[in-house]
């Protein structure tokens, strides 16, 4: 960046060395001359690279050249001159233009380099100015940028946040949802439950007609057959005694419609009329079961079957079978309900034996979790399979008919069973064995502080 | 008894029931006047009818014998009709029907109702009841109209 300076300043002082040597013809005024011309190609090439980058001053540089050495060269012609002693053509030489001219071209030249190099440098200032300028924009716009990232962040996380709130927000209405659909699911229970009993009533009422308007025209068909009957016997009696006073007067066909046809016919109608009269009963019996208010009271279960055991004792002593009970579980029920349930399971275990098989009829039990699980089990003629389920139908029955009966008792027990909230089931081996299964809601077992289960009506 | 038979209304909406009914009282020697209604209005009418007219009607004594299944009303409320009536409640009222439901029962003796009577299905059952109400009707005084 000096480097021009010296250059000038060197030139001026080799001129000036070359002044005084020309004045005063002193050896000693050259010596400033001589430092200056031997600097100044050191400085020229000096400068060659300073302006490498800038093709203008390199221009310059090279105009410069030739001015200085024809300078130089004026100069040593000038010294030369003088140390031979030709002073005034020496002077002479000084006085022409060419020396002038040179200096004020090297002045020219200098100073536009001088100038132009500032320009470079003003250039490479801006150029840093501007990259600076570039750099803070660029750390501007990365601290924007991390401004903006942090706010992104921080957006992200709100927003995170919120719908973390969102969530939670929406797990307190799922919760409430859950509570309300809770509520609304015992609502929806209690009125099914309602509606159930309901319908349970509606048969219960229906049952309860249709058996009794079942049981009018049954009383007149009845009535009236036995009026027919009594009519038939007294025509019966007139024509034997118009017989035995005018034998021959009776057509066989009057005295065996008399005697055969009218009081078969009238048999079947009794014999139909009186099964129609148990079934309606069934029916009936079976709709005032159900619509019976249950009392429950502690049954010490050992003592109910044992009492139950005694009343069947002769028909057991008749087939030669025996009933053992063993240890059951206590029950807090309605004492009739259990009574019947047990008594048609016996009254069915002795008359289905299987004939010329003395009978064993076992009744056990056991806790089963909240279920006292009775078993009343016969060494019988067994259940084929099929006729599991069937069985429990009200008027149906498996099996050989040779026992008279109307199907009745376990649709009745199967009844009684679902009304105190169990269930039954019947197990059984055709020709061996068969098991009916009771299971009933027991009491958990604290006998003194025992609660007592209310049965569904 | 002033000489003046009583006369047994019948209730009763089935006309087999009232025929085998009046068969079996008469079996019983119960020679008495029966008329039948086939239904609650037009026993209730002729009750009324006969005692309700201002005193213009020679008082005939009554007694009933009531079915409770009727086509147009309930025989419960033919009882509680006679029962709260200051005229009528003195005349007997004999329920006879299919129905052997304790409630029931509770119901019509609650009300006022004098004997009640279940019609036995098993035939001879049912004739021995009528007999023996046919021969409980021939001794029981029944008492004057008011």
């Amino acid at each position: 960046m000096f480097t021009i300076e010296e250059l000038t300043a060197s030139a001026e002082r080799a001129e000036t060395g070359q002044r005084g040597f020309l004045l005063t013809g002193r050896e000693a005024y050259l010596e400033p001359f001589d430092r200056a011309t031997q600097r100044l190609p050191g400085l020229i090439a000096k400068l060659g690279p300073e302006v490498a980058g800038d093709p203008a001053a390199a221009r310059l540089l090279s105009e410069l050249k030739p001015v200085i050495a024809d300078k130089l060269a004026e100069l040593r012609e000038t010294i030369d001159l003088a140390r031979a002693g030709k002073m005034d053509a020496a002077l002479a030489l000084v006085g022409t233009d060419r020396g002038q001219g040179d200096t004020e071209a090297i002045r020219s030249i200098t100073a536009r380099m001088a100038q132009r190099e500032q320009s470079v440098v003003t250039a490479q200032f801006d150029a840093i100015n501007g990259r600076g300028r570039v750099l803070v924009l660029m750390d501007t716009a990365g601290l924007a940028g991390l401004v903006l990232l942090a706010g992104v962040i921080a957006f992200g996380i709100r927003r995170y946040v919120l719908a973390l709130r969102e969530a939670q927000a929406e797990l307190e209405v799922a919760n409430r949802g859950l509570e309300v659909s809770n509520a609304n699911l015992e609502r929806i229970v209690q009125a099914r439950t309602a509606d159930l009993t309901e319908a349970n009533e509606e048969i219960q009422r229906f049952a309860y007609i249709v058996s009794h308007d079942l049981r009018a025209p049954l009383v007149n068909i009845i009535g009236f057959t036995s009026e027919l009957e009594t009519a038939a016997k007294s025509l019966a009696e007139f024509a034997d005694q118009v017989d035995a006073r005018q034998p021959g007067q009776l057509t066989a066909e009057i005295a065996e419609a008399l005697n055969d046809d009218i009081p078969e016919s009238i048999r079947f109608i009794k014999a139909s009329t009186s099964k129609m009269d148990r079934l309606i009963g069934a029916i009936l019996t079976l709709s005032r079961e159900g619509r019976r208010v249950l009392a429950e009271e502690r049954l010490d279960m050992h003592a109910v079957l044992t009492g139950i055991a005694d009343t069947v004792r002769h028909q057991a002593t008749d087939s030669n079978s025996e009933i053992r009970i063993s240890e059951v579980p206590t029950l807090v029920m309605d004492r009739v309900a259990i009574e019947q349930i047990f008594g048609n399971l016996l009254d069915n275990a002795l008359k289905y034996l299987k004939p010329g098989r003395p009978g064993v009829i076992r009744i056990g039990g056991r806790m089963e979790g909240k279920f006292a699980v009775f078993e009343v089990e016969d060494n019988g003629r067994g259940v084929a399979p099929s006729d599991h389920e069937r069985i429990f139908e009200l008027f149906r029955r498996a099996g050989d008919q040779s026992v008279p009966g109307e199907g009745i008792g376990l649709a009745h027990v199967k009844a009684l069973v679902r009304r105190l909230g169990g269930k039954i089931e019947c197990e059984s081996v055709l020709d061996q064995a068969t098991v009916f299964r009771v299971r009933l809601p027991a009491p958990v077992p604290q006998p003194a502080n025992r609660r007592s289960r209310n049965v569904a009506a | 008894m002033n000489g003046i038979p009583v006369t047994i209304l019948l209730i009763e909406d089935d006309p087999g029931h009232a025929r085998l009914i009046e068969k079996n009282v008469r079996r019983a020697g119960v020679s008495n006047p029966i008329v039948h209604f086939p239904d609650g209005t037009s026993g209730l009418d002729y009750i009324f009818a006969e005692r309700g007219g201002a005193g213009s009607v020679a008082h005939t004594p009554l007694l009933v014998l009531l079915d409770l299944n009727l086509p147009d009303m309930t025989g419960l409320d033919i009882l509680a009709r006679l029962k709260s009536d200051k005229h009528l409640k003195r005349i007997p009222v004999i329920v006879l029907t299919t129905t052997d439901d304790r409630v029931e029962i509770q119901k019509c003796y609650d009300l006022g109702c004098n004997v009640y009577i279940t019609k036995p299905v098993d035939y001879e059952g049912f004739a021995t009841a009528i007999r023996q109400l046919g021969l409980f009707l021939s001794v029981m005084q029944v008492p004057e109209p008011t």
